[in-house]
């Protein structure tokens, strides 16, 4: 949404998330794994990661090494997603991911994700709040 | 900048420890001393050396995401200074790290993570 690959005044249809790159496509042990999605508007660098079931451990050690590269908290902009995931997207997440029931899975978890788009609405529009202070910072 | 990680931390501590400080005395002291600001996973402890600082990093039940997070991280920023290591631990070592917290002196109780310290860690 916030790289404009989705609308964000019109709910999407499940064929719209489905064809996302890298949705529901990250195995197991590509947990933590940081991925470039691209750029916005105002020339930000946009990356994805999945920080797994321990989270805090995750999250610290990406704070950690954003301090190790010279990054002040001015640079950076890391945004919890996963308040807007609901229980579909969970089940979704996991019939696709651990029980190999992909085609199940992915629509479950796409319908989720439409289902919960006003979450997702609300979340952008704080980011582009929370965007204002930030410094723009090239890959 | 090094970054030694395990999943209760102790390993990593006592690896972090030996590469700064070439002495057990010295390591066993400090690692009593340290290791309760390793409690949960995600907390560190920073150390410093010659050639710049060495992380103590606590990466909990899932060590692989954090190594991960380090490798890809340091690909995508390039940060080419930066060296995670993964230290695997011994047995029961929450609960070993917790007594030994208590009493420094049974050094028997981190004798397993003392042996595994590999000295031919080259700073990167």
């Amino acid at each position: 949404m916030h790289l404009r690959m989705l609308g964000i005044n019109k709910k999407p249809c499940l064929r719209e998330i489905i064809s996302l790159p890298h949705f529901d496509r990250t195995p197991a042990k590509s947990l933590g794994r940081v991925l470039f999605y691209g750029q916005d508007h105002q020339q930000n660098n946009v990356y994805i990661v999945s920080l797994g079931p321990a989270r805090q451990a995750t999250l610290s050690a990406l704070r950690l090494f954003l301090q190790a590269r010279g990054m002040q908290q001015k640079d950076v902009l890391i945004i919890d997603a996963l308040q807007c995931v609901n229980l579909s997207i969970r089940v979704g997440g996991f019939l696709s991911r651990r029980c190999g029931l992909v085609a199940l899975g992915r629509h479950l978890c796409a319908y989720g994700i439409v289902a919960n788009f006003a979450c997702f609405k609300i979340l952008l529009s704080r980011v582009e709040e929370d965007m204002k202070g930030l410094t723009t910072w090239r890959r | 900048m090094m970054v030694f990680h395990s999943k209760v931390g102790l390993a990593a501590l006592v690896a972090g420890l030996a590469f700064v400080h070439k002495n057990p005395e010295v390591v066993a002291v400090l690692c009593a001393r340290l290791w309760p600001q390793l409690v949960a996973p995600g907390q560190y402890v920073s150390l410093k050396h010659p050639k710049g600082t060495v992380i103590c990093f606590c990466s909990g039940a899932k060590p692989e995401i954090v190594d991960n997070l380090f490798f890809t991280a340091g690909e995508v920023w390039g940060a080419n200074h930066l060296r995670a290591i993964y230290v695997q631990e011994g047995f029961l070592a929450k609960w070993r790290a917790f007594l030994f917290s208590k009493m420094p002196h049974q050094r028997r109780l981190i004798t397993s993570e003392l042996r595994t310290i590999e000295h031919s860690i080259d700073w990167k």
